[in-house]
C-alpha cells in the first residue's frame, strides 16, 4: 500500500479565494525520501499540511496508507502514521524538559506509561539527544531543538515523517544535523521522509524531487533530472546546486558535461575525465595546491 | 566613517555563575566604504560584536571608536552612533509595529527629531531604494509577504541615513529568489549612497559573491581577515572554525590536485566553467 | 530583570524533593501558604523559617540561585515595609522621618509582612524549582478535578500553565531583542515623563504581541499534529504513584504545620 497519495487535490483558504492547491496528484511509496521545492506561496506547505490531516481538501482526496483524511474517525491514526516537524523549532516544543516533550505525542495517543518511557528513550537515542534528555528546550541550539521535535514524532512510531522547512532557521551546522538525522531514519529504519525545503543542495540529497508552482506540481523526477533543467527551474524562482550550475555552464560552452551533476567531488571527477588522461603537461601537475 | 574597536571584550552576566565571554580582546577596523563579510559559526561572537558598533552593548573592557571618537564617552555620542551605524537584526520584520509601511519606516527618522513630513519623505526614499513598490506604502506591514516585510524593516534602518549599514543574516529563512533580490538591493544601495556595509552571514557563497573583505570569527576572537580569495583558500583554518568554504573553492582544490591551475578567488559556478573551458581548450591545442 | 524571576524555572537535580510526588508537593505548598497566613508569634515564624530551610536543604537547589528570585520583588518588599512602618497608627513612635512617624507596632507589622512575603515566595519557588512543569500540570489537574462537575476545565487550565511556563524564557529573549532593534532605530526607553515612557513601549509591545499570537497559532497546530485532543484518553509517561517517601512527607508536613500553628498560639 502507498504511504501517501493525493488525487486531484484542490484547496482554498477562503470561500471564494484563489486555490492554494490547484489539482495536486502525487504519490509517495513506503521508504522513499522525497523533497518538495517551490518558491514562497507555491503551495508546498499547504500540501504538507494535507498529508497530516491538518488541512482537508476542498476537492479531491488525500490518502495516507489508504486512509482518507476527510474521514474524522481516521484523523488520529493518520497523524500518528505521518508525523510532522515544523519550521520554527521554538514553536513546536510543548514541555519544559526535552524528554517530557518527546513523551507528549504518545501520551496523547494513550500509550501505557512503561511503553512511553521505552519509546522516548529510543527516540532520543535515534536523534542523538539522549544526553540532553533532562535539559530545558530553550537552552538548546536550533539544530538540537529540531532533533527533539523529530524525536517527539518518532515516539509516535510513525511510518512517515513530513518535515516542513525544518532547516530554514538553522545555521549550517544545525542544518547538517537535521539532514543527517532524516537520512539515517530513512536508511536505517525505512521511515518515509517528505522534506519541504528552500535549499537546493538539501533537495539534491533526496531520492526524488517534486517541484511546485502556483499550487500545481510542475516537475516530479529524481534530483539529477530536475536539476539538469536549470532554465525551467528559474521560471519557478528556483536555482540549482552550484555544481549543476557549473556543469550546465560547461555544456553551454560546448563540453560534454552531465547536466545532472549535483556535488563538488562529482564535478571535479567529470571535468578531469573531460580532459582525458595525461593530456596536461607534467610541470602543470606540480602546481598542485592553490 | 571608520569604526574601530580597541581590545574589546564583552562578558554576559559578568561575575555570575552563568558568566560567558562572548568577545575577547578584539581590535579591528572597519574602513570607510568597505563591504565586509563577517562570518563565524553560531556562538562565535559575531552578533555580540556588531551590537557594539552602534553602542547597544557597552564593552566590558576596551573601547569602540566611531570616526576616532569613543562612542561611550557621553550620551550624545551614543545617540549619534545609533543613527550613524544602522543595525539590522536577524528577522528584522519582527520589529514592525506601525499601521502603515511608510509610518513604520519613518520611526527612525522621527526619533531623530525630524518633522513628520521630513520623516515620511526619508521613509519613502529608503523604501524605494530597497525596492518596495509605492503602492504598498499605505498598506499594513503585517499584510506583506516575508520578503517584502524584510525590505520594509531594512528601509526603516536606512531611513536614518546611516554611514554604516550592519546586517545580521538579512536573508535567513527566505526563498532563493528573495535572497538574491535582497542581497542585490543591498549592493545597489551601497553603490548609490556610498555607505559601508557589514554583512553577517552563514552563507560563504553570499559573502564570496558580495564582500570585498572577509572577517572570520571563532570563539570570540578574530581568526583571520583578508580578501575573500585569500581567506577562503585557507580551507583547513576555516573548517577548524566550523565553517565550510564556498563549494567552488573545494572544486578548484580538487581540480588543481589533478593538474589544473584554477586561480584563487573563483567563487561563482559560471566563472569556474569559464576557467575550466579555457584550460581544457589550451590542453587540447597542445 | 525578567530573567531573574526564579519562580517557574525548574532547577534540574536529583534530590528527595525532586523525587516527591508532585501532587503531594502541590498540596503541601498550598497548606504551607495557608499556614503562613494563620501563624502568629515569634515561635510560629521561627518554625516556619526552620521548616523552609530544611526543605531548601532537601531540594539541593543552591541558595544564591533560589534567592535571585527574590531580587526582582525586592522593590515590592521594601515598599510594603515602608508602608507598614510609617502608616500603622499608634502612639509608640520610634523615630520620624520627613514628618512621617514610625511606630513600634508599625515596625512589628512590617517585619511580619516581610517574613510572610519572603516565605510565600520562597515556598512557591521551591515547588516550581523541584517540579517539572508537566508534573505540575498533572498535580494541578488532580487538585482541580473535584471542581470539574461545577465547570472548572481542570485539564485545560493545567495545559495553559505548562505552555506559559515553557514560553517565558522564549518571550523574555524576544522582548530583549525587540527592545534592542527599536533602540537601534533611535527609540528611547529611559527619558521623559511617565506618559512618554509608556508611549515609548508601543513599538515594543505591538511586535511582542504579534509574535506571541503567531507562536500560539503555530504551537496549536504543532500540538494538533501530535494528536493532542484535550485530556480525554491521555496517559502519562510518569504516572502519579504514591511511594513510601510520599506518605512520610505527608506525615512530616502535617506534623510541621500543626506545630507551626500551635507554636503561634502558645508564643
Amino acid at each position: 500500500m502507498r504511504m501517501a497519495q493525493t488525487l486531484g487535490v484542490r484547496f482554498s483558504y477562503t470561500e471564494d479565494g484563489a486555490f492554494a492547491l490547484d489539482g495536486v496528484s502525487i504519490s509517495v511509496e513506503r521508504g522513499e525520501f522525497v523533497a518538495v521545492i517551490g518558491r514562497n506561496g507555491s503551495g508546498k506547505s499547504t500540501m504538507a499540511r494535507h498529508l497530516n490531516a491538518l488541512l482537508r481538501p476542498t476537492a479531491g482526496t488525500v490518502l495516507i496508507e489508504g486512509r482518507d483524511t476527510a474521514d474524522d474517525a481516521e484523523t488520529w491514526e493518520i497523524r500518528r502514521a505521518a508525523g510532522m516537524v515544523f519550521q520554527n523549532p521554538d514553536n513546536q516544543l510543548v514541555a519544559t524538559i526535552v524528554e517530557d516533550d518527546a513523551a507528549f505525542g504518545p501520551e496523547n495517543l494513550g500509550v501505557p506509561p512503561e511503553e512511553i518511557r521505552a519509546r522516548v528513550d529510543k527516540a532520543l537515542a535515534d536523534v542523538g539527544m539522549t544526553e540532553h534528555a533532562k535539559s530545558a528546550p530553550h537552552r538548546l541550539s536550533g539544530g538540537q531543538k529540531q532533533r527533539v521535535a523529530i524525536a517527539g514524532v518518532l515516539a509516535m512510531k510513525p511510518d512517515c515523517v513530513i518535515l516542513d522547512e525544518p532547516t530554514a532557521m538553522l545555521d549550517p551546522v544545525g542544518r547538517e544535523d537535521v539532514m543527517a538525522t532524516a537520512e539515517r531514519l530513512n536508511r536505517d529504519d525505512g521511515i518515509t521522509i517528505i522534506l519541504i525545503t528552500h535549499d537546493m543542495d538539501e533537495a539534491a540529497r533526496a531520492g526524488r524531487v517534486i517541484v511546485m508552482d502556483s499550487g500545481r506540481v510542475v516537475m516530479d523526477a529524481p534530483p539529477r533530472e530536475v536539476f539538469s533543467r536549470a532554465d525551467e527551474l528559474a521560471r519557478y524562482g528556483l536555482g540549482v546546486p552550484q555544481a549543476a550550475e557549473c556543469a550546465q555552464a560547461l555544456r553551454a560552452l560546448g563540453f560534454e558535461a552531465d547536466p545532472g551533476i549535483l556535488g563538488g567531488a562529482e564535478l571535479a571527477e567529470a571535468v578531469s575525465k573531460l580532459r582525458g588522461s595525461g593530456s596536461l603537461d607534467a610541470d602543470r601537475d606540480n602546481q598542485s595546491d592553490i | 566613517m571608520p569604526i574601530e574597536t580597541i581590545n574589546l571584550t564583552y562578558k554576559y552576566n559578568p561575575g555570575a555563575a552563568f558568566e560567558k565571554t562572548a568577545v575577547r580582546g578584539v581590535s579591528l577596523t572597519i574602513p570607510d566604504g568597505a563591504y565586509i563579510g563577517l562570518v563565524g559559526r553560531t556562538g562565535s561572537g559575531k552578533s555580540t560584536l556588531i551590537q557594539h558598533f552602534n553602542g547597544l552593548l557597552k564593552p566590558t573592557e576596551g573601547r569602540v571608536l566611531l570616526d576616532g571618537e569613543d562612542i561611550g564617552s557621553d550620551k550624545k555620542r551614543l545617540r549619534d552612533a545609533r543613527r550613524r551605524v544602522g543595525l539590522v537584526f536577524q528577522y528584522p520584520e519582527q520589529q514592525l509595529f506601525e499601521i502603515t509601511v511608510e509610518k513604520d519606516a519613518a520611526f527612525g527618522p522621527s526619533n531623530m527629531g525630524l518633522s513628520a513630513e521630513e520623516a515620511i519623505g526619508r521613509a519613502r526614499e529608503s523604501l524605494r531604494l530597497v525596492g518596495v513598490p509605492d503602492e504598498l506604502f499605505g498598506r499594513s506591514p503585517f499584510d506583506l509577504s516575508g520578503g517584502q516585510k524584510r525590505r520594509v524593516a531594512i528601509a526603516g534602518v536606512l531611513a536614518m541615513r546611516p554611514g554604516v549599514l550592519v546586517l545580521d543574516e538579512p536573508t535567513a529563512g527566505l526563498d532563493p529568489e528573495s535572497r538574491a533580490a535582497i542581497l542585490g538591493n543591498i549592493a545597489e544601495t551601497r553603490r548609490r549612497l556610498g555607505i559601508t556595509v557589514v554583512l553577517v552571514s552563514h552563507s560563504m557563497e553570499d559573502v564570496a559573491e558580495h564582500a570585498e573583505e572577509v572577517i572570520v570569527m571563532s570563539a570570540g576572537t578574530v581568526l583571520t581577515r583578508g580578501a575573500p580569495a585569500d581567506v577562503f583558500a585557507r580551507e583547513d583554518e576555516l573548517r577548524a572554525a566550523g565553517l565550510a568554504p564556498p563549494l567552488m573553492v573545494s572544486v578548484a582544490r580538487e581540480l588543481n590536485r589533478r593538474g589544473f591551475s584554477i586561480p584563487r578567488g573563483v567563487f561563482s559556478p559560471r566563472e569556474m566553467a569559464e576557467h575550466i573551458s579555457k584550460e581544457l581548450r589550451d590542453c587540447l591545442k597542445t | 530583570m525578567l530573567k531573574d524571576i526564579t519562580v517557574g524555572q525548574y532547577y534540574p537535580a536529583d534530590s528527595p524533593m525532586h523525587r516527591l510526588n508532585p501532587r503531594v508537593k502541590l498540596l503541601a505548598s498550598l497548606a504551607f501558604l495557608a499556614a503562613v497566613f494563620i501563624i502568629s508569634g515569634v515561635w510560629g515564624y521561627a518554625l516556619a523559617v526552620a521548616m523552609t530551610a530544611a526543605v531548601i536543604a532537601a531540594s539541593r537547589v543552591p541558595v544564591p540561585y533560589l534567592f535571585r528570585g527574590l531580587r526582582s520583588i525586592l522593590f515590592m518588599l521594601l515598599f510594603t515595609v515602608a508602608l507598614n512602618v510609617f502608616f500603622t497608627p499608634g502612639d509608640d513612635v520610634v523615630f520620624s522621618l520627613w514628618g512621617l512617624r514610625a511606630t513600634a507596632s508599625g515596625v512589628a507589622v512590617a517585619a511580619r509582612t516581610c517574613v510572610r512575603l519572603t516565605l510565600i515566595i520562597v515556598g512557591s519557588s521551591l515547588l516550581t524549582l523541584t517540579t517539572t512543569s508537566i508534573e505540575l500540570t498533572d498535580a494541578i489537574e488532580f487538585s482541580l478535578k473535584p471542581f470539574r462537575p461545577v465547570g472548572v476545565p481542570a485539564h485545560e487550565i493545567a495545559m495553559m500553565m505548562t505552555i506559559a511556563l515553557r514560553f517565558i524564557p522564549t518571550l523574555t529573549e524576544e522582548l530583549d531583542k525587540i527592545m534592542k532593534a527599536q533602540a537601534a532605530r533611535g527609540a528611547d526607553f529611559d527619558t521623559g515623563g511617565l506618559i512618554r515612557k509608556a508611549k515609548s513601549f508601543v513599538p515594543v509591545l505591538v511586535p511582542l504581541f504579534v509574535s506571541a499570537f503567531r507562536r500560539a497559532d503555530e504551537l496549536a497546530t504543532a500540538m494538533e499534529a501530535r494528536c493532542y485532543r484535550g485530556g480525554v484518553g491521555r496517559t502519562r509517561m510518569r504516572p502519579s504513584r504514591l511511594y513510601r517517601r510520599d506518605y512520610i512527607a505527608i506525615v512530616l508536613a502535617a506534623f510541621a504545620f500543626t506545630a507551626m500553628i500551635a507554636a503561634g498560639r502558645i508564643g
